[in-house]
């Protein structure tokens, strides 16, 4: 596939489409250029039958994982309101390290099937035992186990994708 | 590496060795699972486990709503959507602040809740059976979720207020701390602990706390008492004074007004919390007072 024709023949309309989903004329050039970043780098079919459809599914993509990170920001910015009355030691590079870690974890759960996600969450947001995890799910010791550990795998790939 | 401590087998250590060994990548991935673990490890600086619990508790009402909605259950749905905060994290502290003009509902793991009004700041502890909220300033709404074993206490300077039921309102003022009760009954008691100090009062009574003494005030109706939670204020033939300094804790340029020089001036009517600009412009017609602006752009009310 020939990635510069299909810049120059639909790269307006990438723009326009993203215009329309971002309302934000910067944010829509900054992903735009991604689109196309992303179609470079990674291995393209040789041919597709609707090149729109095909750029606007990798677009989406992308605006679904900038806007995960921009609520990923939030949440960050917003625990550490809450917490600097009691700790100033949070510095830029630590709310920047919470942010890439935390946009990791939530593209995995994202990604997760819901007993497994909700088996991961009991576990590591509530801190309940495999026991209990088990127990509120109404789901056997071993299956809980087996839940907890897949939910970390796919965390773990997470980091991995791109 | 510890994976998991005790809930680790040696086949999944073994299982986890393999993995490792191979690819290059698998021990990078394995760092990572390693620094979520730490983030999120009692005793660190809370920044991960506090911001996780907010995005799950965003994401797990997107998809409860999802069902909810089909239950014909939207009404509750929304209440957690309207920006609550589900601080589900076991044996921990949180600090929570509104702005000025902010209300902010608090979401607690054991189903009670919490709306903090304008301008204020508390501190929620859940270690063990406790359930303590501390009131620095501002004002609070709490409605508790039973737990007979499982005190609630709100605690400000001037004393404690322990929760025998529901729902009540306390606030803090500048020399003392006002209580409300809107369902059931809470038991107050003074700073300076002296037994026979504590009283408990009940739905729609209300009481002054000090370091020293609880005092009776007059009654107040229930649905009065929290009507500031649903983002209005409720004036029945009030003074305006009055008024005008209860909306001026929402605003960050509060309107300038001479108390004495309208001492006399009484209002009724129902006003917006949230736009209290709005609000400002209401009173001023249905009183006949004027409203202009100082240069610097303050609003100043007089006759």
């Amino acid at each position: 596939m020939d990635i510069q024709a299909l810049y120059a023949k639909h790269g307006e309309w990438l723009r326009d489409w993203l215009r329309r989903h971002t309302r934000c004329r910067e944010r829509a050039a900054d992903l735009s250029q991604d689109t196309f970043r992303r179609l470079l780098e990674q291995p393209a079919p040789s041919s597709v039958a609707s090149p729109r459809g095909y750029l606007a599914t990798v677009a989406r993509r992308l605006l679904i994982d900038d806007i995960r990170r921009q609520t990923v920001e939030r949440s960050v910015l917003h625990a550490w309101c809450i917490l600097q009355g009691d700790r100033e030691d949070i510095t830029p590079a630590r709310i920047a390290e919470a942010v890439q870690l935390l946009d990791v974890v939530m593209r995995a759960l994202e990604a997760m099937p819901d007993l497994i996600r909700r088996a991961f969450l009991l576990k590591r947001v509530e801190g309940l035992c495999q026991e209990a995890v088990a127990e509120r799910l109404g789901i056997s010791l071993s299956s809980a186990r087996r839940y907890i550990a897949q939910a970390y795998a796919q965390c773990l790939t997470a980091s991995y994708v791109d | 590496m510890v994976l998991e401590g005790a809930d680790v087998s040696a086949e999944d250590r073994d299982a986890c060795a393999a993995w490792c060994a191979e690819h290059p990548d698998h021990w990078r991935t394995l760092e990572q699972l390693v620094r979520l673990n730490d983030a999120l490890a009692p005793g660190g600086d809370g920044l991960e486990q506090v911001a996780l619990g907010r995005l799950v508790e965003r994401s797990e009402t997107k998809r409860k709503r999802v069902w909810a909605a089909s239950l014909g259950a939207l009404a509750l749905a929304l209440v957690l959507v309207g920006g609550g905060v589900l601080w589900s994290m076991r044996d921990t502290s949180a600090r929570f602040h509104t702005e000025i003009g902010e209300q902010r509902a608090i979401a607690l793991r054991d189903g009670s809740r919490l709306i903090l009004d304008t301008g204020g700041t508390a501190a929620v502890e859940m270690a063990g059976d406790a359930r303590n909220v501390t009131l620095v300033k501002g004002q609070i709404f709490a409605e508790v979720a039973e737990g007979r074993d499982r005190p609630f206490v709100v605690t400000t300077p001037d004393g404690t207020i322990t929760a025998l039921g529901t729902a009540f309102v306390v606030r803090r003022q500048d020399r003392d701390t006002l209580v409300t009760v809107v369902e059931s009954r809470v038991r107050i008691c003074p700073a300076a602990r002296v037994a026979d100090k504590c009283r408990i009062i009940g739905s729609g009574q209300r009481a002054r706390l000090t370091a020293a003494a609880v005092t009776p005030l007059a009654d107040i109706a229930p649905d009065a008492a929290k009507l500031w939670t649903t983002g209005w204020i409720e004036a029945d033939d009030r003074s305006v004074s009055e008024l005008l300094s209860e909306l001026n804790r929402y605003r960050p340029v509060p309107v300038r007004f001479d108390a004495k020089a309208l001492a006399d001036v009484r209002v009724s009517g129902s006003y917006p919390l949230h736009d209290t600009d709005y609000a400002i412009q209401g009173i001023v017609r249905s009183t006949g007072l004027r409203s202009e602006r100082s240069p610097d752009g303050v609003l100043i009310i007089r006759r």
